[in-house]
């Protein structure tokens, strides 16, 4: 396991690590305290689809890096396979992390905000808590996933915008509340769709750069 | 006389059949064979084919048709062993772009357990590479880029160095620090280590080269160690008078403003009586050169002579 967790953190840099895995949790929570969740929501799959730049920008493109170092080795394959993976399920352990504090210390502080979430039954907590996390990984992971068909910068930039927009839209869909676990379930399906593509993908790209 | 030659010696590399087709090119090499405890210079012009044949027995290129036989042992695909034992580097990307020289590190610790961190840090100390040069691999110059691969392969143990144009983004200064690690690595493989290099820096690198493979699009025109090739060519210098006449001989023909210059075949030699020639050893640098000149597809211009009675008037 260590080894996986590494080939995984392999990828990032100190100051990815710095990011990503401490201060955006936080700038997010402090976000959510004053702006509720759906702006976390709403905010997540930006951050993800930007930041992936710094990990696996553009190596879906067809110029992209054909990683000879990683192809000397018989480990190399599944070094990548193992830290596609992971990220996708990191983005994941993210949103589920994130969003839940989020909810409890606005509880906690009953933030004016977030009157309406002070009001939530338990059950319906739950499923609001299970939709917003649902939603967003999925954008975010669809997000990246698009993402990584681009090579600059702007087009990251783009796909996280369109993640951001179309989490905001998810907000709007009909009977949410009533709906949200079945609405968490369809995302959570799609996320799952999308992550096993992404990984083919990456497979696919890497197992292409020994042939022509 | 090679084909004994290289008999005597265990090869550390046996190929046969290599054909791989591109559109308009097509490496074909019927036998190849790289002795084992030496270093192989491959030299030959663009697109002869080089780059692909080091990709191919590195293992980072597997459309091809032909067996490779690695380390003495029965024919068959590369695999994670074999790999092990190698190290590659190569002109293409490597790492990647964002990478610092701490991710190099870390990677190199995942991918290969003959990985010596410690050896890793040295060398790259000692080729000048340290941590706040290194902020990411994109920004690093070519040399400098190059140090580090370099720096990632000698840090781990292995059999077999493959590198690719190791000496083009170096200094002078570094090709002759480039040849003193070759030197170093097959000195301490008490003959069981092997480097095969490709070059167009045939004379920086000539003091490190035992054996040397010629190639032009995609065949091997010529091969040998290197003092072989030196018995078996001889660099000629003569006046333009006899340039025609030397032309029907020489494997090759370089002109100048009085006379010309080229190479001959040693058994060759005693057809050039009664010219006014003089005759040379040749660099390893001159045969090259010779030798891909008389297989070049490269409309070249035909040299004009000057006799020494055309210069004095």
């Amino acid at each position: 396991m260590t080894k996986k967790i590494k080939s995984y953190l392999v990828f990032t840099s100190f100051l990815y690590r710095l990011v990503m895995f401490l201060l955006i949790p936080v700038a997010l929570t402090v976000i959510g305290l004053q702006f509720g969740i759906p702006m976390v929501a709403a905010l997540i799959p930006l951050v993800e689809i930007v930041s992936d730049y710094r990990l696996f920008g553009g190596i879906q493109t067809k110029e992209a890096v054909k990683l000879d170092f990683l192809n000397t080795s018989g480990n190399g394959r599944a070094i990548m396979k193992t830290a596609i993976s992971l990220d996708i399920f990191r983005k994941l352990v993210s949103v589920v992390v994130i969003l839940p504090i989020c909810f409890l210390l606005i509880l906690l502080t009953s933030a004016e905000q977030s009157s309406d979430v002070v009001s939530f039954g338990s059950d319906t907590a739950v499923s609001f808590l299970c939709f917003a996390a649902a939603s967003c990984w999925f954008f975010s992971v669809l997000g990246t996933y698009m993402g990584r068909f681009g090579s600059q910068f702007w087009f990251s930039l783009l796909m996280g915008y369109l993640g951001t927009i179309l989490e905001v839209f998810c907000w709007f869909l009909p009977n949410l509340l009533r709906y949200a676990l079945l609405y968490a379930t369809g995302f959570m399906v799609l996320g799952i769709w999308v992550s096993i593509l992404a990984v083919k993908t990456i497979l696919k790209k890497v197992e292409g750069s020994y042939y022509d | 006389m090679e084909e004994n030659k290289l008999q005597e010696f265990q090869n550390v590399i046996q190929a046969t059949n290599i054909t791989k087709k591109y559109h308009g090119f097509a490496l074909q090499l019927p036998n190849l064979a790289l002795p084992k405890g030496f270093a192989t210079a491959l030299i030959g012009e663009n697109g002869a084919g080089k780059t692909t044949l080091l990709n191919i027995l590195a293992g980072i290129r597997l459309d091809f048709k032909g067996d490779i036989s690695y380390f003495g042992k029965p024919k068959g695909p590369i695999n994670s062993e074999i790999q092990e034992r190698i190290g590659y580097t190569g002109p293409r990307s490597y790492f990647l772009p964002h990478w610092t020289l701490s991710q190099v590190e870390e990677v190199n610790e995942l991918l290969f357990a003959n990985f010596h961190k410690d050896r890793f840090r040295n060398i790259c100390q000692e080729l000048g590479i340290t941590q706040s040069k290194v902020k990411e691999i994109k920004k690093l110059s070519d040399g400098n880029r190059m140090k580090l691969m370099l720096a990632s392969v000698l840090a781990r143990d292995t059999k077999l160095l493959i590198l690719d144009e190791p000496a083009s983004p170096l200094d002078p200064l570094m090709r002759d620090k480039l040849c003193d690690l070759i030197r170093t690595y097959l000195a301490q493989g008490n003959g069981e280590r092997s480097v095969f290099f490709s070059t167009h820096n045939i004379s920086d690198m000539e003091n490190v080269t035992d054996y040397a493979i010629i190639m032009d699009h995609g065949r091997i025109v010529e091969e040998g160690f290197v003092e072989d090739l030196k018995e078996k060519y001889i660099l000629v210098k003569g006046d333009g008078e006899d340039a025609n006449a030397a032309k029907e001989i020489l494997v090759s023909m370089t002109g100048s403003t009085y006379g010309f210059e080229g190479l001959c075949a040693a058994e060759n030699l005693d057809r050039l009586a009664g010219m006014n020639v003089v005759s040379e050893v040749p660099t390893l640098s001159q045969i090259s050169v010779g030798i891909m000149k008389a297989n070049t597809n490269l409309k070249l211009s035909t040299p004009s002579f000057t006799t020494h009675r055309e210069i004095s008037s």
